[in-house]
C-alpha cells in the first residue's frame, strides 16, 4: 500500500548520461550497471544475433557487460564517444570467440541460427543482403549511406562488420584473394565517413 | 616501430580484433606516438560507434540481466575492502603541542609505520592479484572452458560454471553461477585434469545469490596441459586430494 504523499520509487540514473553512468560504474555502482544494460543490451543482443546462435549471443551477451563492469575506467570521454568504444569492446569480444564456436558448429554441437539467414548464406543472396541492411539499423541516413555504396564494399562491411565473419572466410566464399576484401572494407569505411560526416 | 602503411594494411584486422600477441602491442605503440594513424582509426571507431547506435534492438531474456547483476554484485568491493583502502591514519593530523609527548608519539609513529607498511604490502598483493584476474578475463589469449551439465539446450538458469586460463598467467579464475547451496555437510569441490593427474582446485565457496569465485594458483604454468575440469558435491569433513562422486558440471577438451 502507498501513502498520497509517497513518491513512486524512482530509477536514480533515469535521467542521467551514458558518461555519468560509466562515472558511477567505476565506483562499482551496479544501479547505475541496470541502467546502462537497460539502454544498450538490445542493441547489443541484436548485434551478436546476426553472427551467432542465441545460446552463444546470452553468453556473450553477460560476457560483455561483466568486461564493462570490469574496464569501465579505460573508458577517457576525452578520447572518443561512449558508442564507439563500447561497440569496440563487444566487436573485440565477438571475433575471440568466433573460432571456438565455429569449431563447435563444426562437430555439430547443439546449435540453432538465431536469424533467417547465416551470414554465409547471405553472400550468396543479393535480396537477403538488402534486407540484412534494412533491418538491422533503425537510422535512415545511414541505410542509405549504406545503399550509396557500391554493393562490394557494402557486402564487405555488413559481413564482416555486422556479419561475424572474417575477411578470410568472405575471401573465400566469394573466391577472391583477401587483400581485395581488404580493399573493399577500408575503401568503403572511407567512403561511408564521408557519407555520415557526425561520425568523425 | 610500426610504420604507418604497416598499420594502415592492418587496421582492419586491429579494428575487427582480429591482431594478438605483438603485433597488437606493436599498434598500439604506433598510434599512442602518431597522430594521424590514431585520428584516422578513431575515425573509423566513431563511424561503427554511430553504426552500433543505430542498431534496432531484441529484447534478450531477462534472466541474462539477472545473471549480469548477480555477478557485479557479487565482484562488487565489500565495505570491509573499501574502508581498508580509505584507510590513512594520517588523515586525523597530529600537532606537536606537549613536548613530553613528543617521544611516545614517535613510538607510536613507528609502530603504526610499521603497521601501515604491512597494510601496503597487503594492498600491494591484493592489487596484483586484481591485475591478474583483470588480464585473465580480459585478454585476447585467455582460455575459457564452460562447465555445463551436459549437451542438452543452453538453459540460463541452470547452474553453470567456467575455469579461465591463460598459459602466461599463474593463476587460474572459476566463477559459478545460479548454484543452489549444497545439501547439509557437502560441499561443492572443483577438480581439473593435468596430464593424467587430477588437481583439486579448492572448494567453491557460494555466497548468498548461488555464485562464487574462486583463484587457483598454478606456478607452473600447466594450461595447455588441462584436458578436462569439473565440479563434484563431496563430504564437508573429507578432506580428499580425489573426487569421490560424479561430476555435476563438466568441459572436456
Amino acid at each position: 500500500m502507498r501513502f498520497a504523499s509517497e513518491k513512486p520509487l524512482q530509477n536514480p540514473w533515469a535521467n542521467s548520461s551514458v558518461e555519468e553512468l560509466v562515472k558511477a560504474i567505476v565506483r562499482s555502482d551496479t544501479e547505475a550497471l541496470g541502467e546502462l544494460y537497460d539502454r544498450y543490451s538490445g542493441r547489443v543482443y541484436a548485434f551478436l544475433l546476426r553472427s551467432v546462435d542465441k545460446e552463444m549471443a546470452e553468453e556473450l551477451l553477460q560476457d560483455v557487460f561483466l568486461a564493462l563492469w570490469q574496464k569501465a575506467a579505460m573508458f577517457k570521454p576525452a578520447l572518443g564517444s561512449f558508442d564507439a568504444w563500447f561497440f569496440t569492446l563487444v566487436r573485440h569480444r565477438l571475433y575471440d570467440t568466433l573460432p571456438s564456436y565455429q569449431k563447435r558448429l563444426k562437430y555439430n554441437l547443439p546449435s540453432q541460427p538465431a536469424t533467417g539467414s547465416s551470414p554465409l548464406e547471405l553472400v550468396e543472396s543479393k535480396f537477403d543482403l538488402e534486407e540484412y541492411v534494412i533491418h538491422l539499423f533503425r537510422d535512415a541516413d545511414i541505410r542509405n549511406a549504406l545503399k550509396d555504396l557500391p554493393p562490394d564494399q557494402r557486402q564487405a562491411i555488413l559481413l564482416t562488420y555486422f556479419g561475424g565473419l572474417s575477411q578470410r572466410e568472405v575471401a573465400a566464399k566469394l573466391n577472391l584473394p583477401v587483400s581485395t576484401i581488404k580493399g573493399r572494407a577500408r575503401m568503403g569505411l572511407q567512403k561511408l565517413r564521408q557519407l555520415l560526416p557526425e561520425a568523425l | 616501430m610500426m610504420k604507418c602503411e604497416k598499420v594502415a594494411e592492418v587496421e582492419d584486422s586491429y579494428l575487427l580484433g582480429e591482431l594478438e600477441g605483438e603485433q597488437m602491442k606493436q599498434i598500439e605503440q604506433h598510434l599512442k606516438e602518431c597522430s594521424s594513424c590514431r585520428q584516422r582509426i578513431k575515425g573509423y571507431e566513431e563511424l561503427l560507434g554511430q553504426m552500433f547506435s543505430s542498431v534496432a534492438p531484441l529484447e534478450p531474456p531477462a534472466s541474462i540481466r539477472e545473471a549480469v547483476m548477480a555477478h557485479a554484485t557479487a565482484r562488487q568491493p565489500t565495505k570491509k575492502e573499501k574502508s581498508k583502502r580509505k584507510y590513512w591514519p594520517f588523515n586525523s593530523g597530529f600537532s606537536p603541542v606537549w613536548v613530553v609527548g613528543v617521544a611516545a608519539y614517535s613510538l607510536a609513529l613507528l609502530a603504526l609505520s610499521l603497521v601501515l607498511f604491512l597494510q601496503v604490502q597487503d594492498l600491494n598483493k591484493s592489487q596484483e592479484q586484481n591485475q591478474k584476474v583483470l588480464e585473465l578475463t580480459s585478454l585476447p589469449d585467455t582460455l575459457i572452458w564452460l562447465m555445463t551439465p551436459g549437451d542438452g539446450p543452453f538453459n540460463p538458469t541452470a547452474p553453470r560454471a567456467r575455469m579461465y586460463a591463460r598459459q602466461a598467467s599463474d593463476i587460474y579464475l572459476v566463477t559459478a553461477i545460479n548454484f543452489t547451496p549444497a545439501p547439509s555437510g557437502k560441499v561443492y569441490k572443483m577438480w581439473y585434469v593435468v596430464g593424467d593427474k587430477i588437481e583439486s582446485g579448492g572448494v567453491i565457496s557460494l555466497d548468498g545469490r548461488g555464485t562464487a569465485s574462486l583463484i587457483i594458483n598454478d606456478p607452473d604454468h600447466n594450461t595447455l596441459k588441462i584436458s578436462s575440469c569439473y565440479i563434484t558435491l563431496e563430504d564437508a569433513n573429507l578432506n580428499n586430494s580425489q573426487p569421490t562422486s560424479p561430476p555435476l558440471l563438466t568441459w572436456k577438451k
